[in-house]
């Protein structure tokens, strides 16, 4: 059986044209954390890459059936790293033990990972690390405003990087990290300056390496930060792009029937996967002494896996739901029944 | 080869405890068919387990549609009852809220 935190995780990074990918992942391979790491990327910019291997891959994107966009392959992103892989088995390339995955300024990230976690040959041997969006503070507010794509990428994101911090006022910083956390509060938010950031912090997004997973799902936790988030007022303009997400915590008293939670979360994203546009959480399972961890996007879940223990004292389940127009109530009220259902004892 | 659905694995530990039990696994696989038949009650539809890792989805006239995870339950379900598939509708929480637990 494969064991999911022995594959090679895969870093996204991802960020509107101009917010500063390209510098960001500069400065991320010279860290000794990521020498023996590939990078796939999607065009060679004007920032050259110093790295031992550097890819270019062409878009060539499969729509499934399904016709859902979340749920398309991208052939040529599959196709690069299993060339890679190739390679690095046969020993004609070092043998990389992470990947650095850059998107176009332009996409739509979630196909992106739909192929990184529901391809059926590279499941096999790598998994999603993490994702590192990064949004230019001088013109991020604009973008979110008027581009889809730069909201899905901070909906999406593990770790956001505010890049160019040092050209704008400390009050222009402060509206975009409280509009960007209205957006995603279970981001861990960076601020990058003069094209620095803290290599190590953002690799700590991997929430399947053993090492880091209990300080990651802290800070998914952090309700008070989600609490503010929610509570941050905003013009309300129904032509903005993010004007219908919206972010909340599902919060469980009893503990979670494991068979019923499935059956449950599956409909739910079978359903309304579109909307569902991350869910992250910790589960107390009945029978179970260790948390439970769930992170899924959109359509697709990671698999479950279990905490050593408890982040805090608070043992109910919490998961944090980021949606498209969706009603929260609803899904609290929702994921209740259910549980009822598998609640009683043989 | 591919693994399970991750709805069909369980939790990390419980999966080695069903490597290590294959009457517990049977047992866990009888108890998903029971919940999920109660779910199915709103739309008419039942599903039987067939050796252990597919689905049998049979309408009420009789049809019958094999499905190897959730996901693609849900499909045929909705095919079967032509109904949509929906946890948010309130009739169907409504009617899991009366309903009587399963017991596991």
């Amino acid at each position: 059986m494969v064991v999911y935190s022995r594959l090679i995780p895969i870093f996204v990074v991802t960020g509107f044209l101009g917010s500063g990918k390209t510098t960001l992942l500069n400065h991320m391979l010279r860290h000794p954390s990521l020498k023996d790491a590939a990078v796939l990327i999607n065009e060679f910019g004007a920032v050259g890459l110093d790295h031992f291997l550097v890819k270019k891959m062409d878009e060539n994107t499969v729509l499934l059936a399904s016709g859902c966009l979340c749920c398309t392959i991208r052939d040529d992103l599959k196709s690069a790293i299993l060339e890679l892989n190739s390679k690095r088995e046969r020993g004609e390339v070092p043998r990389y033990k992470r990947m650095v995955v850059e998107t176009t300024g332009l996409a739509d990230p979630t196909p992106i990972l739909f192929t990184l976690m529901s391809d059926p040959v590279l499941r096999n041997h790598y998994r999603l690390g993490g994702v590192i969006t990064t949004v230019d503070a001088v013109n991020g507010l604009h973008q979110l405003d008027r581009h889809a794509e730069s909201v899905r990428q901070a909906t999406v994101a593990d770790r956001i990087v505010i890049t160019k911090s040092d050209l704008v006022e400390t009050s222009q910083l402060a509206a975009l990290k409280a509009h960007l956390m209205r957006i995603n509060p279970a981001a861990d938010y960076m601020i990058g300056r003069f094209g620095k950031i803290d290599v190590r912090r953002v690799l700590r997004a991997d929430v399947y390496d053993p090492s880091k997973k209990a300080a990651e799902v802290k800070h998914w936790l952090d309700l008070e930060a989600i609490k503010t988030a929610r509570d941050h007022k905003h013009i309300h303009d129904v032509n903005r792009h993010d004007e219908h997400i919206r972010s909340f915590v599902v919060t469980v008293e009893r503990p979670l029937d494991w068979t019923a939670f499935g059956i449950w979360l599956t409909m739910l994203l079978h359903k309304h996967g579109q909307n569902v546009l991350r869910v992250k959480g910790i589960l107390n399972v009945k029978g179970i002494d260790a948390p439970v961890i769930v992170n899924g996007v959109q359509h697709i879940v990671h698999p479950p896996l279990h905490l050593a223990a408890w982040p805090d004292d608070d043992r109910r389940s919490r998961i944090v739901f980021i949606v498209d127009d969706m009603d929260g109530t609803l899904i609290e009220r929702s994921l209740a029944a259910f549980n009822r259902v598998g609640a009683a004892a043989a | 080869m591919e693994g399970p659905h991750w709805s069909e694995a369980g939790t990390d530990a419980a999966r080695d405890a069903e490597v290590a039990s294959g009457r517990q696994r049977f047992l866990e696989r009888a108890y998903r068919v029971r919940v999920l038949n109660r779910v199915l009650e709103r739309f008419s539809c039942k599903a039987d387990d067939w050796t252990g890792g597919q689905y049998v989805v049979r309408s009420p006239n009789g049809a019958a549609d094999v499905v190897t995870s959730l996901p693609q339950l849900w499909k045929a379900i909705e095919s079967c009852s032509g109904r949509s598939a929906d946890p948010l509708e309130l009739e169907l929480i409504v009617r899991l809220e009366r309903a009587e637990p399963i017991a596991h």
